[in-house]
């Protein structure tokens, strides 16, 4: 009962999700916004030739902080969780 | 482009099935992967625009008179979610290592109750 | 006794073909990694792909030479601090505009090469080298730390 609840709303879902998709890709996207700038000033601003790296480190640089703040938590998170592993062994445990 | 669109849904939907019905631990992570990566899929998509070619400069004298480039801030934002979305199933395998050696089973019914 | 000379004749062949292959890659993946870093911003590419790349080499000698290879050749304590070292010389570097020009993680230092040289684009170079160096040691040291939990159940 459960499961045929489930599928029965992940079907309506579906429909919903192909009536937006082709709604989507029928109207055209605009391109005045901020990227035409940064594509067009990438060479004069910053004298490289990769537009992504300079929207990644260059123009949004703060979200790149934020992402290794995330990276950092993950290496720790895993390295606390295993913890036997870490320390190359059995931990002694005083029981 | 439609195509793009329709499969990246299917593949979130499907990633959602999985999370919502399996009964073993492991392929409920592939589920939350299968969902990230459906994700990325359609944030690139957003950013098509007809004839045109990737967003990268040849030299520095083809400033002024270059073919249109595609949109280059869905790309940006796409590195920063493949990222995430490495770190989390990461940290989700871990979790599972240890509620293995815990309960001795990885069956979503066994592991209800807090245990010692 | 004949069927453990054999097995032991089988895993023997299995092992050197996998220590071959590993022997012939590794400087390839280590040499490939740090090209892709290093020229994030003339071709695709970037800080992020490279490290991953670079990172693949410790599965490369777990697959060849198990957990006693990497115990001699990796030392987790000091990647660790060099991961460290490249998230503290990444704020450096966004601190670098507040200290010659206006905000936080601004381009101050962007007129030292022509575009289309390697160390051109002020520090967008260093920023590249610095989110490299941070997930190169990052992943690599979560990798052996994961590699391990293999060890330790099986004995």
């Amino acid at each position: 009962m459960k499961r045929f609840f489930t599928i029965f709303f992940l079907a309506i879902i579906t429909v919903i999700a192909f009536y937006v998709s082709g709604i989507i890709s029928v109207s055209p996207s605009p391109y005045n916004g901020v990227a035409k700038y940064m594509v067009d000033y990438t060479i004069q601003k910053t004298h490289a030739l990769n537009s992504v790296t300079a929207i990644v480190f260059d123009f949004r640089g703060y979200d790149t902080l934020g992402e290794s703040f995330v990276l950092c938590t993950a290496v720790t998170g895993v390295a606390v969780i295993l913890r036997k592993a870490v320390k190359g062994g059995r931990k002694d445990e005083t029981k | 482009m439609i195509v793009n669109y329709i499969g990246s849904f299917i593949v979130i939907i499907l990633g959602f099935y999985m999370v919502l019905v399996k009964k073993n631990l492991l392929k409920i992570v592939v589920g939350l992967s299968l969902i990230d990566s459906g994700t990325n899929l359609l944030l690139i998509s957003f950013g098509y625009r007809p004839a045109s070619t990737a967003p990268i400069f040849d030299n520095a004298a083809q400033e002024l008179s270059h073919q249109p480039f595609v949109d280059p801030v869905p790309q940006a934002l796409t590195l920063t979610s493949i990222v995430i979305g490495a770190c989390v199933t990461a940290l989700a395998l871990s979790l599972v290592i240890k509620v293995y050696e815990h309960y001795g089973s990885i069956n979503a019914d066994n592991v209800r109750r807090l245990n010692g | 006794m004949k069927q453990n000379k054999k097995e032991k004749k089988e895993k023997k062949a299995k092992n050197i073909i996998i220590k071959c292959g590993c022997d012939f890659l590794l400087p390839i993946t280590l040499v490939l990694g740090m090209y892709i870093i290093l020229h994030g911003h003339l071709s695709p590419g970037g800080g992020f792909q490279g490290g991953v790349v670079v990172s693949a080499a410790v599965v490369l000698v777990f697959l060849a030479y198990g957990n006693d290879g990497i115990r001699k050749t990796f030392a987790p304590d000091k990647m660790k601090v060099t991961e460290n070292i490249g998230s503290l010389m990444y704020t450096f570097f966004g601190l670098l505009g507040i200290l010659m020009g206006a905000n936080f993680c601004r381009n101050a230092i962007f007129n030292i090469g022509n575009p289309g040289d390697l160390y051109s684009s002020g520090t967008i170079f260093w920023m590249n080298f610095s989110v490299g160096l941070k997930v190169m040691m990052g992943i690599g040291f979560m990798l052996i730390v994961m590699l391990r939990v293999l060890d330790v159940k099986n004995e």
